[in-house]
């Protein structure tokens, strides 16, 4: 069990700026998510936790040790990777317990031992009775697990995981986060996870750290990043369908105590709790985020708020998902089934006051939080 | 445009491999049909035999109401996107859409024209002057279908052009792919083992599996009326649930019953069975959107179950719960909260309820 500590971490390429004077903070048995698209640094940023790459700037810590200079090997890390590498000769009996025979761990752990830790491995990873299977007999999440049972065998302080499970098809991706997510709660041990994916970030992790280009933009719970977004970065990155920005800038006007926002020609109030927040701040141009469910779609062309014309309709699941011309944008809006509209059709929009997410025209910071 | 028909079409790699097995499919004129199937299916088998690029073993191939089975692929009139885009990388998109064009013998005006139509359907047109080499993946897979619409073809087929890029540009590409298809008013036939981007993209999908065609029909028809556990498994992301089951009758009510749980069966449904022979166990499906979910006991939250897994996932959340060792998972709003060993309620929503026979996987209820 382990923390990890990450003060000012920094990778270089070359010319090439991998991670940037990044800093986290994973704390002793989390599920840690560092979330990016791909080219964020977050490969980059597990190697240099492994040790598997050297540091270019700042410290690396794990527990208490500054691990900067510390061989891979003694770092008690355990890393897993997307390609199971798993011995294609031996039983997931065998595969499971091959770290502890190896020589630099020779007589430490008896055969009754051995045997016990990888029954304890094989009940956590619900593998109990294929330990006597061969890999050539595995489906890929049961090869997965075996991977993952390998890896936890040795007991590390932290365990890394880089897009475990990317390759994988939709339908087991979906099992494979329920049963990673009970897997590191059971063991307990302090896991860090690389994923371009934010669904999988979102439900799996304890705290999430949202990395682009090398730089850190959010680090938080799942349902605060999801909620309260601290950049338009994070906001768009975060979410599906992505959240809509407005091409317009939105202008605060303030009238006497009434805040309230000119997008458009049209006057949209704000809740009062985003009121609260923007009373006496001087920002005029703002960059309007509004998600796909927060924007009512109404048949027709009366009425209030803006007109707009439909330009392809998704089904998806139970859900349709509209694409609408509106002014200069393309708003996706996602509906109950139930409400149909055919492609070319008018409609009008209006989004809920409280539901609006409102950034900084210039820095993409979030002005509410 | 034109329809394209297989009648009974069967392929076989080395006399041993039944790849495709007696298919009779057909595509309408100007539809959107997506052949769907896990890796091994035979659907991109399928593709190449309408496209002349594998012959066939068996049976016929028809576009509009030419029998095409022994034609070259050339003189078939039909156009492919390919995942890897086959484009010349050191030539302009410009050069790269106006190629096929150049063996034809048009004027310099008419090509003009054309190459500058596809470009604009597909958005690139400040793309023309750049070198291929210079793209991006999603741009590059443009360029592609460019090519494939200046020849005017018939019937575009498409083999999984978008499946290696990444999630944000697969959803963007989907979206023009669907818009284009609107536009361009074309006959297209569409191979991914993408469910999510069959339902999105397809008038109607084949759905295969070793092989064999196991359901054409709409989105719509594949999402709520599957006709095996293979389909209903298959179609719909988060999956179905599935649970053993036997049916036990009570007075004039029939009761489906498994480890844990026992659900009364609609009205509708116990007549479809009584007629039928089924019996014995079967599997109960269930899709995680047609379950209920509370902290207490309720008239919709009737079975007893334990929280395995929370996962929030903003607006809604996965809540995976397990009654006497069977996994179900739930799709809940994303107001609800509950945690690993928790205790939970949860009520399945009858009228959502499928039967498949445990042996054939046939759904007995349709």
């Amino acid at each position: 069990m382990a923390e990890v500590l990450l003060n000012k971490a920094t990778k270089r390429y070359g010319d090439h700026v991998a991670v940037n004077e990044l800093s986290l903070h994973c704390k002793d048995s989390e599920f840690f998510f560092i979330l990016g698209p791909s080219g964020a640094g977050k490969t980059s940023t597990l190697k240099m936790i492994a040790g598997l790459t050297t540091v270019d700037g700042g410290q690396i810590r794990i527990g208490n040790r500054l691990v900067n200079d510390l061989e891979p090997g003694l770092r008690n890390v355990a890393m897993a990777f997307e390609t199971y590498a798993l011995y294609p000769h031996l039983t997931v009996f065998e595969n499971i317990a091959f770290p502890l025979r190896a020589p630099i761990r020779a007589k430490q752990f008896s055969e009754s031992d051995i045997r016990a830790r990888v029954q304890r491995v094989g009940e956590v990873l619900r593998m109990g009775e294929l330990l006597d299977r061969m890999p050539t007999q595995l489906s890929g999440g049961q090869k997965q697990r075996v991977a993952l049972g390998r890896a936890l065998i040795r007991e590390p302080d932290v365990f890394l995981l880089d897009e475990p499970i990317a390759h994988l098809d939709a339908k087991l991706r979906h099992h494979m986060r329920a049963e990673l997510k009970s897997m590191q709660r059971r063991f307990g041990t302090t896991s860090i996870y690389t994923t371009p994916d934010q669904l999988e970030a979102l439900s799996m992790a304890d705290t999430i750290a949202v990395i682009n280009e090398g730089v850190l933009h959010q680090i938080g719970p799942p349902l605060e990043i999801y909620n309260r977004p601290a950049d338009d970065f994070v906001a768009r990155f975060v979410g599906d369908p992505p959240m809509n920005f407005l091409s317009s800038p939105g202008r605060l006007i303030a009238e006497g105590d009434e805040v309230s926002l000119e997008l458009d020609g049209l006057r949209v109030r704000v809740a009062p709790r985003i009121q609260a927040i923007l009373a006496g701040q001087s920002r005029q141009e703002l960059r309007v985020g509004v998600r796909p469910s927060d924007i009512r779609l109404a048949r027709g062309q009366d009425g209030a708020g803006w007109s707009g014309e439909v330009y392809l309709v998704e089904q998806v699941g139970r859900s349709h998902v509209f694409t609408i011309k509106v002014n200069r944008d393309m708003l996706r809006v996602k509906t109950p089934l139930e409400f149909r509209a055919a492609v070319g059709d008018r409609v009008q929009i209006a989004f809920e006051p409280d539901k609006v997410y409102l950034f900084d025209a210039g820095s993409g910071r979030s002005v509410l939080v | 445009m034109a329809d394209v028909r297989l009648e009974k079409v069967w392929k076989v790699y080395g006399g041993v491999v039944e790849a495709v097995r007696e298919l009779d499919l057909e595509c309408r004129n100007k539809e959107f049909l997506c052949l769907l199937g896990p890796s091994g299916c035979g659907k991109s088998s399928t593709l190449r035999m309408i496209a002349g690029l594998e012959n066939v073993t068996r049976g016929d191939v028809y576009i509009g109401s030419r029998k095409v089975t022994s034609v070259a692929p050339k003189d078939r009139d039909i156009a492919m996107v390919f995942e890897n885009y086959a484009l010349y990388p050191h030539l302009t998109v410009y050069e790269n859409i106006a190629m096929p064009l150049r063996v034809r013998n048009m004027s310099k005006s008419e090509v003009d024209r054309k190459v500058r139509y596809a470009a604009e359907v597909l958005h690139i047109t400040d793309l023309l002057g750049r070198r291929v080499v210079r793209l991006g993946g999603g741009q590059k897979q443009r360029v592609g279908i460019g090519r494939a619409i200046v020849r005017n073809p018939s019937v575009f087929l498409m083999d999984e052009p978008i499946s290696h890029l990444e999630a944000q540009l697969r959803a963007q590409m989907r979206v023009e792919l669907k818009r284009l298809h609107i536009e361009v008013e074309a006959t297209t036939i569409y191979v991914t083992h993408d469910q999510l981007e069959a339902m999105a993209l397809a008038d109607r999908i084949a759905v295969m599996n070793l092989g064999e065609l196991q359901q054409l029909g709409t989105p719509s028809e594949l999402f709520d009326r599957p006709v095996n556990q293979f389909v209903a498994g298959f179609i719909g992301t988060p999956p179905m649930n599935f649970l053993s089951c036997e049916l036990a009758a009570l007075g004039d009510q029939l009761f489906a019953q498994g480890s844990g749980f026992r659900i009364l069966l609609p009205e509708a449904t116990r007549r479809r069975l009584l007629g039928s022979k089924a019996s014995g166990r079967m599997q109960l499906g269930i899709r995680p959107l047609d379950l209920a979910v509370a902290k207490a006991e309720g008239s919709q939250t009737p079975v007893a179950a334990t929280t395995f897994v929370y996962e929030p996932q903003g607006e809604s959340c996965q809540v995976t719960v397990q009654i006497d060792g069977q996994l179900l998972s739930i799709e809940a709003d994303g107001d609800f909260v509950t945690e690993a060993g928790e205790a939970a309620w949860i009520g399945f929503k009858s009228d959502k309820l499928h039967l498949f026979d445990s042996v054939t996987g046939a759904n007995l209820v349709l």
